[in-house]
């Protein structure tokens, strides 16, 4: 909202130069977010919050800056005397809560034209474009005062006058002041005179009920709308005006007939005219509201020691009615209803910065960390370590994304209104995330990505930890399957077992589900062509996703283990063999044969090639024999080596290298 | 035999003066020496001989094992001898592990939740699908109020949404637990709002409060200025400026000075020489009601903060965007 000082100035005296005085009110929790200078005048931008309402007005601001400088506020002076008269206007409201407070006001023959300077000079300050004195006059008090008020031609309503405020009915319509025509609906709070709809209640008036050049009769509406009613309506209709701004704020209900009056003596000073008619029909209580205000929780609370007489002159100076410990809120203070609200009042005059900072003494509480809030920074590191970097994505997805991995729609979450259909659900996965990376980088020039990233996952009903691992341009399955491997190590969790189930998304035969004690916690597998073509990829790619909570389920206490007193011997073995042997048969049997002695058997050589036999491979390992409580000599190792060979050769027709 | 001898013998000689380093003396000693060295192997052969070619042929293949091993030995040391060394060219470039990293907003959430754990905070994390209860009612936002006009929302269903703000966490904590308590809890949140170089529809925050009897105004200012000038720096200014939020009064935004201008006034501060940096107060009694707590015995601030604003301003980045684009050119800065 914009505040020219010029303009301020007329209802308070202002020595501090503008920008102490910008500060002041920022400090006071009245935001000024810029200050211009124009020609003379120096123009304060405010960013009010959404409770102070009282403040978007130049009275206002002026109330605020009164408290502050402790100097008195000038009021305009205006005649408390209406013509109160019966039968000429009927108001008949039909939603109480919406309209709790409606006046209107007749005034005849008035001299529709161009405003005096001074009027339109106010109005040009803040940006409002004169129209004409009538129209100039309601948008002056409405943003002098906070009121909003609207005149209509009172020719162009039906007669007899009989004014309604109601509920629009469902496609009923109306062409507001701005050209456009508006469907409306229930949700709708209307002015209609014995016909149709005149105004939006709260938002704009009608077109064809607007003030014009040719206006001789006016009927001049100052009222009070529900806030809640206005934002819904304001919101239905997308159409937000200084007027829906200021209601959906909370207008002062006793302001209402104060800026009636305001306008209707200018009107009569400019336009000229005669008041004819008046009516206030007013459903909200009288009574001010009182708080009952205690001076240890005011100190309680702030952590301060300040005496009672100095809050009760802060609130004073704020236009609080101060008797005993029972403090009487102004009608315009809408947003303050209970002690805490006051205490909020004494500290922002007081001066945040007067308030001392200490740290807190007392009571520690005992708690527990989550699991899986210390084991994820852990994770992340053994991933960096193994040299991927952590990346971060949205947490919704394009439908399509969702079933190109498969889903069914049944498990899928959408948004009722998403931004874009790019990101229309909720992501069940991690890997369309990582493809979409994975492809801006190649497009990028980046053609080497190891990436991982750790983030919730959603279906139905859940909400889950993953993690999530591609590896693209560099290095194969088996390096994926490494880090998986380095993972469970690093955790205590019992090695990975890949399943040869097939996944949709994954090349048959080339990855599958992640085993941790036969339960599935995640898959690994090589991405299929066709899935990868659709995010435009066409190099291979690996990819590892975890139910983190399933994953570490498995998880282990870490124990020492002695470390071996005697040495250990190393004997390698190759051997060819049918290729739908896997190395898995190969290393158990190994350790069948072996027996206790066998420590370890590594793997360490694929090979294909001339020597191997069609629909054969060739694989190495090294095995490392070792006794608890001896050196082992050399002949039983070649026992042992022997009887492995045989073994092998028997069991799996496979050829032992030499 | 002799001259089998007389061979390995100037073989080794020629050998010798050929290794200049101790890698290459090694393998002569092994070739000559070792287990199975030529030498070695030689000496073995002997005794298999008539016993009267024995002690001649013995005594000169002592003879010249005992001469190698000291020309060996003597060669030794002065390999050893630094300046023997060939030099290397420090200027050229070292050889890099391809080390892998944490994306710059997990650095900064780290470093966030760091400082609090510190000051016996703990984290808990809340689910990003909430209800309309926890993200709004029980944070004193009932129906048409105009505070959720500021946290325009994703919508699941009429009732379900992802939620707006981290602040939902302090309803679930305190349903479940009496006070003491300090709680730190980071995550994403989503805004429907449009894609710009300030603005994206999901960013992360971290939440926190704490709740106990005498909590007061004054505490929420001593724990924000340990942490910001924990984040910021030592010497960091800090102002506390009256706001409003729905779920806390008295309420405070807080700001620290530019970092950018030290306070002069430049276009990230939009001349003020302050930057806004989080949101606090202390925790409104109808947020305590909605838990069941006693607010006349209980009193505790809460505080918000985006992370990637923070980032921005520390790293000195000016669009968002980049965060979730995942360059890796972008990520390796970090």
């Amino acid at each position: 909202m914009k505040v020219p000082l010029s303009w301020l100035r007329e209802y308070i005296d202002i020595k501090l130069p503008p920008k102490e005085l910008a500060h002041r009110l920022t400090m006071a929790g009245v935001e000024v977010s810029h200050i211009q200078k124009s020609g003379k005048d120096t123009i304060l931008e405010l960013d009010l919050t959404t409770n102070r309402g009282d403040c978007a007005s130049i009275i206002g601001v002026a109330r605020e800056v009164s408290a502050l400088t402790n100097k008195p506020l000038k009021f305009p002076r205006i005649s408390e005397k209406d013509k109160r008269q019966k039968g000429i206007i009927k108001v008949e409201i039909r939603d109480k809560k919406g309209c709790p407070r409606y006046s209107g006001r007749v005034i005849k023959g008035v001299g529709v034209q161009p405003s005096p300077p001074w009027l339109k000079e106010h109005l040009e300050s803040i940006g409002i474009k004169p129209i004409n004195n009538i129209v100039d006059i309601t948008n002056y008090v409405l943003f002098e005062s906070g009121q909003p008020l609207h005149a209509f031609d009172l020719d162009k309503l039906v007669s007899p006058l009989r004014i309604i405020v109601r509920r629009a009915d469902d496609g009923e319509r109306i062409t507001t002041l701005d050209g456009r025509e508006r469907s409306l609906d229930r949700d709708i709070l209307i002015i209609a005179d014995g016909k149709r709809p005149i105004a939006l209640a709260g938002i704009m008036g009608g077109e064809d009920t607007q003030v014009t050049d040719k206006t001789r009769n006016i009927l001049l509406e100052s009222a009070y709308f529900d806030p809640i009613v206005v934002r819904r309506g304001a919101k239905r209709v997308n159409l937000f005006t200084e007027s829906s701004y200021r209601f959906e704020r909370d207008v002062d209900p006793e302001g209402v007939i104060t800026a009636s009056r305001r306008a209707r003596d200018l009107i009569l000073k400019l336009a000229g005219g005669e008041e004819v008619a008046f009516i206030d029909r007013n459903l909200l209580p009288r009574k001010p509201k009182r708080i009952t205000l205690r001076k240890e929780r005011v100190n309680w609370v702030l952590g301060i020691d300040l005496p009672w007489d100095q809050m009760a002159r802060i609130l004073k100076r704020l236009g609080f009615a101060i008797r005993g410990r029972m403090i009487g809120v102004p009608s315009y203070r809408r947003d303050v209803t209970r002690e805490i609200d006051l205490i909020e009042e004494i500290a922002r005059i007081h001066g945040y910065h007067r308030i001392p900072s200490l740290l807190p003494e007392g009571r520690i509480a005992s708690y527990s960390q989550e699991p899986l809030e210390t084991l994820a920074p852990r994770i992340r590191e053994i991933l960096v370590a193994g040299g991927y970097r952590e990346v971060i994505n949205y947490g919704f997805i394009s439908l399509e994304e969702g079933e190109r991995m498969g889903l069914s729609p049944r498990q899928i979450i959408k948004l009722t209104n998403p931004l874009t259909e790019r990101q229309n659900i909720m992501r069940p996965s991690l890997i369309p995330g990582l493809l979409k990376n994975l492809i801006h980088n190649l497009n990028q020039g980046n053609p080497k990505v190891k990436i991982f990233e750790l983030g919730r996952v959603f279906s139905l009903g859940k909400e889950e930890m993953a993690l999530g691992a591609l590896l693209a341009g560099e290095g194969d399955l088996y390096d994926l399957k490494g880090i998986l491997e380095a993972l469970c190590e690093e955790l205590a969790i019992p090695s990975p077992r890949i399943s040869s189930s097939p996944l949709t998304f994954l090349l048959p035969g080339r990855g599958g589900e992640v085993l941790i004690a036969n339960r599935k916690v995640g898959l690994l597998g090589e991405m299929d062509p066709k899935v990868l073509s659709y995010f435009g990829i066409e190099v291979g790619s690996f990819v590892l996703e975890l139910n983190l909570e399933g994953f570490l389920l498995g998880k282990r206490e870490k124990r020492f283990r002695e470390l071996p007193r005697y040495p250990a011997i190393s004997r390698d073995i190759a051997l060819i063999i049918p290729e739908e042997i896997t190395s898995q048969e190969i290393v158990q049997t190994i350790y069948s044969l072996g027996g206790r002695l066998v420590e370890e058997v590594r793997f360490f050589d694929l090979y294909r090639g001339a020597q191997i036999p069609p629909g054969h491979k060739g694989l190495a390992y090294s095995i490392s024999y070792r006794a608890k409580n001896r050196t082992l000599k050399d002949e039983e190792i070649k026992k042992l080596q022997q009887r492995i060979s045989s073994g092998l050769e028997r069991g799996f027709g496979a050829r032992i290298r030499k | 035999m002799e001259e089998d001898l007389k061979r390995i013998g100037k073989e080794a000689k020629e050998d010798l003066d050929k290794a200049k380093t101790l890698e290459e003396l090694e393998t002569l000693r092994i070739k000559y020496l070792g287990r199975k060295g030529s030498l070695t192997l030689f000496i073995r052969k002997i005794g298999d001989l008539p016993r009267e070619k024995r002690p001649s042929l013995g005594k000169l293949a002592n003879e010249i094992k005992k001469n190698l091993s000291q020309e060996i030995e003597e060669r030794r040391a002065k390999a050893k001898e630094r300046h023997l060394l060939p030099p290397l060219d420090l200027t050229l470039p070292g050889k890099r592990p391809s080390l892998g990293g944490l994306h710059p907003i997990t650095q900064i959430l780290n470093e966030v939740t760091g400082i609090f754990l510190r000051l016996g905070f703990r984290v808990v994390q809340g689910p990003e699908i909430e209800t309309d209860y926890y993200n709004f009612e029980a944070l004193n936002m009932p129906p048409g109020h105009p505070a959720r006009g500021m946290l325009d929302t994703f919508y699941l269903s009429k009732n379900t949404l992802l939620r707006s703000h981290t602040s939902p966490v302090q309803i679930h904590v305190m349903e479940k637990e009496k006070p003491p308590i300090r709680v730190i809890s980071p995550g994403k949140v989503y805004r429907y709002e449009a894609v710009d170089a300030s603005h994206l529809p999901m960013f992360h925050q971290v939440e926190g409060f704490m709740v106990d009897e005498g909590i007061s105004f004054s505490h929420l200012k001593g724990i924000l200025e340990v942490f910001l000038n924990g984040l910021f720096g030592p010497k960091t200014p800090v102002r506390f400026r009256p706001s409003f939020f729905p779920y806390t009064e008295p309420s405070a935004e807080v700001d620290i000075g530019c970092l950018i201008c030290k306070g002069k006034g430049c276009s990230v501060c939009r001349q003020t020489g302050w930057l806004e940096i989080l949101g606090s107060g202390m925790i409104d009694p109808s947020v305590f009601k909605a838990v069941g707590y006693d607010s006349e015995k209980y009193t505790g601030f809460a505080f918000g903060m985006g992370i990637e604003r923070i980032a921005m301003l520390k790293y000195n980045i000016s669009d968002m965007r980049l965060f979730f684009e995942n360059d890796l050119r972008f990520l390796r800065q970090f």
